[in-house]
């Protein structure tokens, strides 16, 4: 007779026979780098449509095949000057109000005015030419404090700030740095216009990930923080449909009056207002770890800042607006 | 935790389920890199929730239970391909509970189903492999 054990020691036994998961990992990234790219392309074929119809935008499209490190100040904290070249997706790239960074593979990129360390240090190290200006590589450009600096690869715009790139091997720093544009300050658009704000609060920085999730948060004039984790509001907006959503909205989140008419939910323990469009999922939150009173906005004030919100279509860019 | 250290630590742990669900090396493979890809997008998200790998599992099953492709002749001894020739939530439900030792509300949460219907699913299953029914609930005989 068969019994529960039998069924038991067949799981273990069969379990036991499963393939090993050797190269799985790099062939997941390398599809998650596909689909980003597939879905950009889709991104900016619809953009581009209204562009043709409209003859807007034209300096924007312009600029991200202008291939000279043209770098030109001021540049406010929802703007950027980088872009990688056709084919490269950053996995994450971010500004804010004195730098810019972005992610490609396990190489990081900063752009700042202020690098964090000695710039002579760097300079007299190996001199090396990317894309046909100056650019030095050092094993050791002593960076903060710390004993242990990594090596780097940096070189200086025209406008006075500095590129520095980070982590990964030195030919894996070369690689990227070489599909490094720079561009005049462009807006980063987010799938949105903001109608409410506390008064005295100003955009302080954006952050567009690889699943086209793009947060902006937003901090007091007068108490800039130099954390995107600890400004008060916090927007986060990516697109719908989303399998992983429709599952935790049942399993995590319970529903709450709906926002502009569209279904609201929240997360108990945390502060945040979820509001579910056909094509978006906006989180309107406050900073997610501890301060101060001064340093958050309440409930209400989130719900207020909800439902001021002018929301647009999530997967269709051409609908999209600047940031801050 | 990124997902790199995720992916490397639990990675074992989705084959194994998705070879007991799929009973094919290559279908789990599948499987699995498609799971990773899946999360590796959507890593911020799964990581908030607390359970990535609860979350992870959860796409191997769904990834299973919406497999498209023709499921191969189920080959090995008498258990192991009356396992096979189980509907795709019935043998879900199985593995479910008798290997990740999930609960009937977890196995109802990972199907988007009732406990009742977990409890049918096992039930029938149970019976189809010509195992006895142990006397109380499934739930009273977790591993």
């Amino acid at each position: 007779m068969t019994t529960l054990d039998d069924l038991h020691h067949m799981f273990d036994a069969y379990a036991d026979q499963a393939p090993d998961g050797h190269g799985l990992i790099d062939q997941a990234r390398e599809a998650a780098a596909r689909r980003r790219i597939r879905r950009r392309w889709q991104s900016w074929i619809a953009a581009l449509a209204v562009v043709a119809v409209t003859g807007g935008g034209i300096a924007v499209a312009a600029g991200l095949r202008h291939h000279d490190p043209v770098v030109v100040p001021p540049r406010a904290a929802t703007q950027t000057t980088i872009t990688m070249a056709d084919g490269f997706t950053p996995v994450t790239q971010s500004t804010g109000r004195d730098s810019q960074r972005l992610q490609w593979g396990v190489v990081s990129v900063t752009v700042a005015a202020r690098p964090g360390y000695d710039t002579k240090t760097l300079t007299a190290g190996e001199r090396l030419t990317i894309n046909g200006h100056d650019a030095w590589y050092t094993a050791n450009p002593s960076e903060g404090r710390t004993p242990d600096a990594v090596p780097l690869l940096g070189w200086q715009l025209p406008g006075g700030e500095w590129v520095s790139v980070r982590a990964g091997n030195r030919a894996d720093k070369i690689a990227v740095a070489e599909q490094l544009r720079f561009t005049t300050p462009r807006d980063v658009l987010v799938p949105y216009r903001v109608g409410w704000l506390p008064p005295q609060m100003v955009a302080s920085s954006t952050t567009v990930d690889q699943s086209e999730t793009i947060g902006v948060t937003w901090s007091w004039a007068t108490k800039p923080t130099d954390n995107p984790g600890e400004d008060p509001v916090r927007i986060e907006t990516e697109p719908l449909p989303d399998r992983i959503w429709s599952q935790q909205k049942s399993d995590l989140y319970r529903s709450v009056k709906p926002v502009g008419g569209h279904p609201a939910y929240v997360r108990d323990g945390t502060s945040e207002l979820l509001v579910e469009t056909p094509t978006c999922l906006v989180t309107v939150g406050t900073r997610r770890w501890g301060g101060t009173p001064d340093q958050t906005v309440d409930d209400a004030t989130l719900r207020k800042v909800a439902e001021n919100l002018t929301i647009a279509d999530c997967t269709n860019r051409a609908t999209w607006s600047p940031a801050g | 935790m990124r997902f790199e250290e995720f992916a490397a630590a639990r990675l074992p742990a989705l084959l194994r389920y998705a070879m007991l669900l799929s009973g094919d090396h290559d279908q789990a493979r599948d499987i699995v890199r498609e799971v990773l890809t899946r999360s590796l997008v959507k890593w911020e998200r799964i990581q908030r929730t607390g359970e990535p790998y609860a979350y992870a599992r959860r796409l191997v099953t769904d990834e299973y239970l919406s497999w498209r492709r023709h499921k191969k002749p189920a080959a090995g001894d008498g258990l192991w391909k009356l396992l096979g020739d189980l509907p795709k939530r019935q043998r879900a439900a199985l593995v479910l509970r008798f290997y990740e030792g999930l609960s009937d509300q977890e196995i109802a949460e990972a199907l988007g189903c009732r406990t009742s219907t977990v409890r049918g699913y096992v039930s029938r299953a149970l019976t189809e492999l010509g195992i006895e029914f142990p006397a109380g609930a499934p739930e009273e005989v977790l591993p």
